[in-house]
């Protein structure tokens, strides 16, 4: 991540206030974080205050971190996926990769995230990893299939 | 087991792989005929075909096109609802993987109809190949001056642009949606004023959802008269049923509203174990009980979005209430204090079953939350994330007993 490409990726939309949620899916599509020196830019680009942006960006649970985010996985916790054990594909990821749900990982690689709803929900239990659904029948692959992606 | 009818709305496979040839051939049959009809003659003929919207609250489409086209601003919206936040639910996803212009085309038409210059298809934070598959789409169209100035040489000019958001429940609430395009915290306004007078940067909008834009391009291409035979009055049309849970087939289901919970039980082939219930517009809708079964599945019977739910015997009323709260806690938007502290109270007193004396005091307070909310909340969201579960305290009161005295082992508590 340089500061001269999330320069590109917010200059694009500078002047354009009502475009922060549009960077804001840019930004976590390329990086699965907004990154922290993003934040100065987006002020200057696109005319908010560091409160507007702050108050929009947690409202959404943005994750915002300094470096990009390696492996952003999403459980569905909603009705379909709960009926299906989605809770217990929650704690068996945590637990064998060591994280907290919702909070990037100390060394920054991993975040397992709780989301309602993928609208995934004819193959429940969901599970989303960077953006493409897995199958989360077998937990023992799927937990690999996230060591794979954090090689 | 009755037959299930021929699907209309889905009647086409996934065009992702063969995007090109699906454009190609694709006969704008809808847009032609509209482009023969003045603005009042086909909200006529929308209003003839009964349509009422698929997102959930069911407003007569008609009447919702006539009122933003009375509106005397010159500056209106269309914007295209497919966010589908309400857990379940994933029609507008299938609909937008199998027949995308269909959507597109009913908002040239509405554009046409209320004059309006500019659109927007909203999707939901996880759709990024539809997303893809609409802006190459609305590229060709731009290309083929589909879109774009002096669009199809009919000297008015409309593009459509498509956003996909962060996931948040409340995205899809019309205002809060408005807000979501607008870069703002997907918080809903109070009504009036309602969308059609100040929708979108506070201009007459159209609104509709993904599945009520489609069924458009079916009235204006096969006539109001065809539409009116499928389903009964009042809820006429086909329609997509998001059938999950403890189900041996969840998916989508098209049929028409005459269609029973049975029978969209059978045609997805069979509960899991013994039915015992389920959410029927989800989890803000309407719990159906066995004696419920053969009821259909119409707009007054609850069944506003077609999503439905089904649980069996196996699980405890407790944990599905529990969750439901859990759910509406964490995803309401705080911005009122009714709202707030009502939710807040609610989910303690989910939280705190165990030490409640008997069911009675639970029902009743929780109750009282619920009418608060209806009475004083600033949308209507955090009232209907309150009815699941003193539903399901009526419906199931040894569930909650056996929570209170004794411990239940479906959910491993004790007392």
């Amino acid at each position: 991540m340089t500061t001269q490409t999330l320069e590109q990726i917010i200059s694009t939309h500078a002047g354009k206030p009502d475009e922060l949620l549009v960077l804001a899916e840019q930004l976590m599509d390329r990086y699965r974080a907004i990154p922290t020196a993003a934040l100065a830019l987006m002020q200057q680009q696109l005319g908010l205050t560091a409160t507007e942006i702050q108050s929009v960006l947690s409202f959404y649970h943005y994750p915002v971190t300094d470096a990009p985010i390696k492996c952003h996985v999403e459980v569905c916790r909603a009705l379909s996926c709960h009926l299906k054990s989605a809770d217990a594909v929650l704690r068996h990821l945590c637990d064998a990769l060591d994280a907290l749900p919702d909070q990037v990982t100390e060394d920054g690689q991993l975040l397992i995230a709780r989301v309602d709803c993928l609208s995934d929900c004819e193959r429940a239990p969901a599970v989303h990893i960077n953006g493409e659904y897995v199958a989360a029948t077998d937990l023992d692959a799927l937990v690999q299939r996230i060591q794979a992606a954090l090689a | 087991m009755k037959p299930l009818p021929a699907p209309v709305l889905t009647a086409n496979a996934p065009v992702a792989d063969r995007l090109r040839e699906y454009y190609l051939h694709y006969p704008f049959h809808a847009l032609q005929k509209a482009l023969a009809l003045s603005p009042h003659e086909i909200i006529a003929e929308l209003k003839a075909s009964g349509l009422r919207g698929r997102g959930g609250a069911a407003y007569p489409l008609g009447r919702k096109w006539e009122c933003v086209l009375q509106q005397p601003a010159p500056v209106r919206y269309i914007v295209a609802n497919g966010e589908e936040g309400e857990p379940g639910t994933f029609k507008d996803r299938v609909l937008l993987e199998r027949n995308p212009l269909a959507v597109i085309e009913a908002m040239i038409i509405a554009a046409y109809t209320v004059r309006a210059r500019a659109g927007y298809i909203y999707l939901n934070h996880s759709y990024r190949q539809i997303e893809q598959t609409l802006q190459t789409l609305l590229a060709w169209l731009r290309e083929d001056q589909r879109l774009g100035n002096n669009l199809l040489k009919r000297q008015f000019d409309f593009d459509i642009q498509v956003r996909r958001g962060p996931s948040r429940y409340l995205s899809g609430e019309e205002t809060a949606l408005f807000h979501a395009l607008e870069g703002r915290r997907a918080e809903p306004s109070s009504r009036p004023p309602y969308p059609t007078e100040q929708g979108l940067w506070r201009k007459p909008t159209i609104i509709n959802n993904i599945e009520t834009l489609s069924c458009v391009a079916l009235i204006l291409e096969k006539g109001s008269k065809w539409f009116t035979t499928l389903g009964p009055v009042n809820s006429h049309g086909p329609k997509l049923f998001c059938i999950t849970g403890d189900i041996k087939n969840p998916g989508v289901i098209e049929a028409a509203m005459d269609a029973s919970l049975r029978d969209l039980i059978e045609w997805a082939g069979g509960a899991i174990g013994d039915f015992k219930g389920a959410m029927v517009s989800g989890p803000s809708g309407c719990l159906f009980l066995p004696d419920d079964l053969d009821k259909p599945l119409t707009v007054q019977n609850g069944c506003g979005n077609g999503t439905v739910v089904v649980f069996n015997d196996t699980r405890c009323a407790v944990d599905l209430a529990r969750h439901v709260t859990d759910f509406f806690f964490t995803e309401h938007c705080g911005q009122c204090l009714p709202g707030r502290e009502s939710m807040k109270q609610a989910k303690s007193l989910m939280d705190n079953l165990e030490h409640q004396p008997s069911l009675a005091p639970l029902q009743q307070r929780y109750g009282e939350l619920h009418t608060l909310l209806l009475n004083s909340s600033k949308c209507g969201l955090c009232s209907s994330g309150t009815a699941m579960a003193p539903a399901l305290m009526q419906a199931f009161p040894a569930d909650f007993d056996r929570h209170m005295h004794g411990g239940c082992a479906v959910c491993g508590s004790a007392v």
